[in-house]
């Protein structure tokens, strides 16, 4: 009886018809890269976004509905420094499908392609989360963007020759528009540099970096670890010390312990949106980073 | 002043791509090839606008209308510009491991407290004969198992993973090898071949290594009907379907050699499986999965009762048994962050039937039993919660069997659970639950403290 039942599955699973114009299947793991292979892949692309804004990517469960997309994925395409290591490598190998495998030209890892920051020295799990490769969260400076751009448009040849000359021309646009608007931002938030700001986790390295702010303390006492009222008070008398212009959270983010802070403190809280959909305007790459820069600087200044 | 701003934008886009072709260089030459190819375009396409733009200013030149103080404006921009172009750079440096090829190595340490009202010792379940170290363990102060992992790719096609365990029991330390396979990676069609030993895709629970359960004990029927787990040595291949619904479907063969087959029948080719499990999302915020699975297994000479115990008080059985689950797990968590909040509702349904001798007097018998458990998430740190179980033995019994394990008089076993836990982090959890348990005529209270701590290298947990 079940040998029936796995041979009607077998020609149930054969005849479900797949979209009919995209040529790569794309399997991004976060909102921001999901978007990029939107960039650059228009319409030759069908990508699917496997987290939403809402969702820390280090905790994600690896539920039945990703390993089925990772199956019929032609590009797997994610962040990597291991922010995805409690649930990438089991979707890989639960999934089955040869063709994404890492070494493969279908698994694609934005963070091999970029200079990491905050690289430890030492690793010992006391010292909280930390990421043995670096800070991960590698897409909160654009000029990392742009670079991941120029690898996924050649991934995307690879994996669909024929379409390589319709590639070339969306990154060409792409690499345009993103460079213009780098200026753009950058000319906006001049008046940033050196500005003092609390940070809720070690979210914003590349940010703090790419526009010279200056972070004055960190919310949580180690990365991953929630703080504790106790902690908090401390943050609050070093404040008094060293003043800063405002709490930066991500969206996804629990923001009680910056609620706190600023109830006490007086300073405002500023939620960045952190990647495409945290929050309505910020819908696509450069929205993103108009919001973004544009909250600090409302702030800040 | 519209050539200035474009001198500076070319400067930018100069020092950003430098940043790649440093990045990209490590990447063989076609990489790069893509980029000279959008370079042509852009440089194409950028000369067709500086023209036009030399010739708007040569026109505008011409008419005198040139206004001065837009181009001091635009002096601070060159520098941010330049700037924050620069390549970020590395902290620390990347530390060069000659142990860059070894293994993932995880070690998971368990200890508990308990305390019952019944004397674990004469623990039985009535209706069920059980297989192996069934039971509550023992009461007071205890390590639990210490297990050991090890796992890595040892190619492009093969992943291979091993588990110890080590007991500190009554006899001394007792290492129990829980699982040691090899995984395929590559296999065409979704399919994966899994072969070794370890634990079969049976029901929800049972593919998994109980430290990361919700509750410190097996569910009823896991202990009832698999003495806990079914662990045996074997090969399954599994296949999932190109499909958007997740669609899972395998099978295995195996040795045979553990409850509830055993004695490693015909050969050393005692048991088999097959399965089907399903899944999908709605939304981000539901998750659910639901499958059926079927385990048939010989058993010749699988001998239940306390180790030691006297001839008369061993039940042996040869025949054969075979295993129906049904299971589903469905997961509500707000926006699909599982790190804040979570409900996660889970249940198995099993029904066996028994074919074969017990002690040389023919038995056929129809055994149910299920659980259904709730866990809530309430903080990050802190979840809470409940499960309730039952078995229902078979009613009919030879006469000369009254009195054995299989005797359960008509009565049902009946277990409420309830648990609450606190994890400091993904690597370390505390957890108390009270049990509250009526086996037949038996009323059994249990009550836990238990530690799960691990290092090292910590596996993602399955869905």
């Amino acid at each position: 009886m079940p040998k029936y039942l796995i041979i009607l599955l077998f020609t149930l699973g054969m005849l479900t018809p797949g979209p009919a114009s995209a040529n790569v299947r794309v399997f991004a793991c976060e909102p921001e890269w999901g978007a990029l292979a939107m960039e650059i892949g228009g319409d030759k692309a069908n990508v699917i976004v496997a987290t939403s804004a809402k969702q820390d990517p280090h905790f994600i469960s690896a539920r039945p509905s990703l390993i089925a997309q990772v199956r019929r994925a032609d590009l797997v395409f994610c962040n990597g420094a291991d922010l995805e290591i409690g649930w990438l490598p089991l979707l890989l190998r639960q999934a089955g499908n040869a063709g994404v495998q890492p070494g493969t030209p279908g698994y694609l890892e934005a963070a091999s392609f970029v200079k990491k920051l905050e690289v430890p020295t030492s690793l010992d799990r006391s010292l909280g989360d930390i990421h043995p490769q670096g800070n991960p969260h590698i897409a909160t400076n654009p000029h990392n963007i742009f670079s991941v751009a120029q690898i996924l448009a050649e991934r995307l040849s690879a994996i669909a020759p024929g379409d390589r000359a319709y590639f070339v021309d969306r990154l060409a646009s792409f690499n345009h528009r993103w460079t213009e608007a780098m200026t753009r931002w950058e000319r906006q938030a001049e008046g940033l540099r050196g500005v003092p700001v609390v940070v809720q986790h070690s979210t914003w390295v590349y940010l703090v970096q790419w526009l010279g702010l200056n972070v004055v303390v960190t919310l949580e006492p180690k990365p991953g670890i929630p703080p504790s009222t106790s902690h908090l008070e401390t943050v609050l008398e070093t404040l008094r010390s060293s003043p800063a212009k405002m709490i930066i959270n991500a969206a996804y983010e629990n923001d009680k312990p910056s609620r706190w802070l600023a109830e006490r403190s007086g300073l405002p809280e500023v939620s960045l949106p952190f990647t495409v959909g945290g929050s309505k305007e910020a819908d696509d790459l450069f929205r993103l980073f108009d919001v973004t820069v544009g909250l600090l600087v409302e702030n800040g200044e | 002043m519209r050539y200035r701003n474009r001198t500076v934008f070319g400067l930018a886009f100069a020092m950003a791509l430098t940043g790649i072709f440093d990045a990209a260089s490590a990447q063989e030459s076609s990489e790069i090839s893509i980029l000279r190819d959008a370079l042509a375009k852009m440089r194409a396409q950028y000369e067709g606008e500086i023209a036009r733009l030399e010739e708007r200013i040569n026109s505008l030149e011409a008419r005198q209308t040139v206004a001065p103080q837009d181009t001091a404006s635009l002096g601070p921009s060159t520098v941010s510009a330049a700037q924050s172009t620069a390549p970020a750079e590395i902290l620390g440096g990347r530390p060069t491991r000659g142990n860059a090829f070894n293994p993932s190595i995880g070690v998971v340490f368990n200890g508990r407290f308990s305390a019952f009202k019944q004397d674990p010792e004469s623990f039985s379940l009535p209706g069920f004969p059980l297989g192996g170290e069934t039971g509550p363990g023992a009461e007071g102060l205890a390590l639990d198992e210490t297990e050991f992992g090890f796992s890595a790719n040892a190619d492009d096609l093969f992943f291979a993973s091993v588990t110890a365990a080590l007991d500190a029991g009554e006899q001394g330390v007792e290492v129990d090898l829980e699982e040691a396979y090899i995984q395929t990676l590559s296999l065409p069609y979704g399919a994966t071949l899994k072969a070794g030993r370890f634990f079969p895709a049976l029901g929800y629970l049972n593919e998994n290594h109980d430290h990361t359960d919700d509750f410190v004990d097996r569910p009823l029927p896991y202990q009832a009907f698999l003495a806990d787990q079914y662990n045996d040595e074997g090969v399954q291949l599994s296949v999932i379907l190109p499909t958007e619904l997740y669609i899972q479907t395998g099978g295995g063969v195996f040795r045979g050699a553990d409850f509830p087959a055993g004695g490693s029948p015909n050969g050393g080719v005692g048991a088999y499986s097959a399965f089907l499990r399903l899944g999908g999302d709605i939304g981000f915020s539901n998750n659910w999965r639901a499958g059926v699975s079927y385990l048939h297994s010989d058993a010749e000479g699988r001998v239940s009762g306390e180790e030691g115990a006297p001839i008369e008080e061993l039940l042996s059985f040869d025949g054969n048994s075979d295993l129906l689950i049904a299971d589903f797990k469905y997961q509500w968590s707000p926006e699909g962050n599982v790190r804040q909040r979570y409900v996660t509702l889970q249940g198995e349904y099993f029904r066996r039937y028994d074919d074969g001798l017990f002690n040389d007097i023919p038995v056929s018998a129809v055994d149910d039993g299920f659980y259904l458990q709730g866990v809530y998430k309430f903080a990050p740190k802190y979840r809470t919660g409940y499960r309730f179980a039952l078995l229902d033995p078979d009613g009919g019994l030879p006469a000369a069997l009254a009195g054995t394990a299989l005797d359960a008089m008509g009565r049902k076993t009946r277990s409420h659970s309830v648990m609450f836990d606190w994890s400091n982090s993904e690597y370390s959890a505390l957890r108390t639950q009270f049990t509250h348990e009526k086996r037949g005529l038996l009323t059994d209270n249990r009550f836990y403290i238990q530690y799960i701590l691990s290092i090292g290298a910590h596996g993602a947990h399955n869905f």
